[in-house]
């Protein structure tokens, strides 16, 4: 029968995975304790049933890789530029457009400021990457998964 | 302590990234790069491309999406790279970042999986027998194909932490320590997933034990 001192279910588990702390002291009642003896028999014979999970990795593994890895790179730099030149050409258009039906037109000066750029330039940063439209997807689902769970 | 050995002695070896020194080539290599060298990022891609897609395999099951989690993590390593210095370990932060990533996957295929059992879709494929495959040998034996797909089936079933916390103490060797680290929990908090997630396998394993009989 197991009395106070036997070892508790999460424990028998840390002392297995030698995460139990005081284990000197848990190691002695179990030296003496059948039952706790029988209990991590158990637990060892079970999970030593687990199968192995080893990766085996081919030599060119890295070489795909870096090459996989350096075409994405390259095609975020590559789509970057476009965007880049075709925010501060919208910008620069509704500028202009401002100044012509402004029924006060302002000085040419105010125009040219650096501010838009900036603006431009931030507006761009702040575009959604692929993650985010992923995120978006996601939250979707949830939205999905919360109306089926409402039903 | 010879339960621990028995645990970990299969997979401890291979995976674990060395921890606790400063790596010179490594350092060396950083610097290349700080210097606008590109190669060197290659190099590191190279170098650790092995064990990112090793753990990523290990923890999601399913090779493609683990090479796709591998790549995630290597562009987020090209991005922090401005970021490393002398005490930063290129290792510890893939090895971290990619469990991240994994438990993120897991999450989104557990709601799939949810959208997908409610839509009774019987025609479209079950996407945890889906994601279950052997690893990189086609010849292996049906009989450790089997017991892979009831560990990876039954491994579904956990919550994406337990499934993290479970797969990185038993297979990858690492500390429960560490393991809080990696995920920002408490040690207390880690200890008790591990618990629950053995004990949730051992009954999953007897029931389909059971079912074989
Ligand atoms: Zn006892």
């Amino acid at each position: 029968m197991i009395s106070k001192n036997c070892l508790s279910e999460q424990d028998l588990t840390l002392y297995y995975y030698g995460e139990l702390s005081a284990s000197v002291a848990h190691a002695d009642h179990l030296a003496d304790c059948l039952i706790c003896r029988k209990r991590l028999s158990a637990l060892r014979h079970d999970l030593a049933k687990l199968p192995n999970l080893n990766y085996e990795s081919d030599a060119a593994a890295g070489t795909r890789m870096a090459a996989s890895v350096s075409e994405k790179l390259n095609k975020r730099h590559r789509n970057w530029i476009p965007a880049l030149s075709a925010s501060a050409i919208a910008v620069f258009a509704l500028v202009i457009s401002i100044s012509v039906w402004s029924p006060q037109r302002q000085p040419v000066q105010s125009v040219q400021s650096p501010a838009p750029l900036h603006d431009a330039l931030s507006l761009n940063e702040d575009m959604p990457d692929i993650e985010f439209l992923e995120d978006l997807e996601l939250l979707k689902e949830l939205e999905l998964l919360s109306q089926i769970e409402g039903v | 302590m010879p339960a621990t050995t028995a645990a970990t002695i299969d997979t401890l070896p291979a995976s674990r990234y060395p921890r606790g020194m400063v790596n010179v080539e490594e350092q060396a290599i950083l610097e290349r790069i700080r210097n606008g060298d590109e190669s060197g990022f290659e190099l590191l891609v190279k170098e650790h491309t092995g064990k990112v897609i090793g753990l990523a395999w290990r923890l999601v099951g399913n090779r493609e999406d683990a090479e796709d989690l591998a790549q995630e993590a290597f562009l987020r390593l090209h991005r922090s790279l401005p970021q490393f210095r002398g005490e930063s370990q290129i290792g510890t932060w893939l090895y971290r970042t990619t469990t991240h990533l994994a438990i993120d996957y897991l999450r989104r295929e557990r709601i799939k999986r949810k959208i997908f059992f409610f839509r009774q879709d019987n025609e479209a494929p079950d996407p945890v027998a889906f994601a279950c495959d052997s690893g990189s040998n086609p010849i292996r034996e049906f009989q450790s194909q089997e017991a892979m797909r009831t560990l990876r089936k039954s491994l579904s079933r956990l919550s994406s932490r337990q499934q993290v916390i479970f797969t990185l103490r038993h297979y990858e060797g690492l500390a429960l320590k560490e393991i809080a680290e990696h995920l920002g929990l408490k040690t207390g908090t880690v200890k008790a997933h591990l618990h629950r997630a053995v004990t949730q396998l051992r009954l999953e394993l007897a029931a389909y034990r059971e079912e074989l009989i």
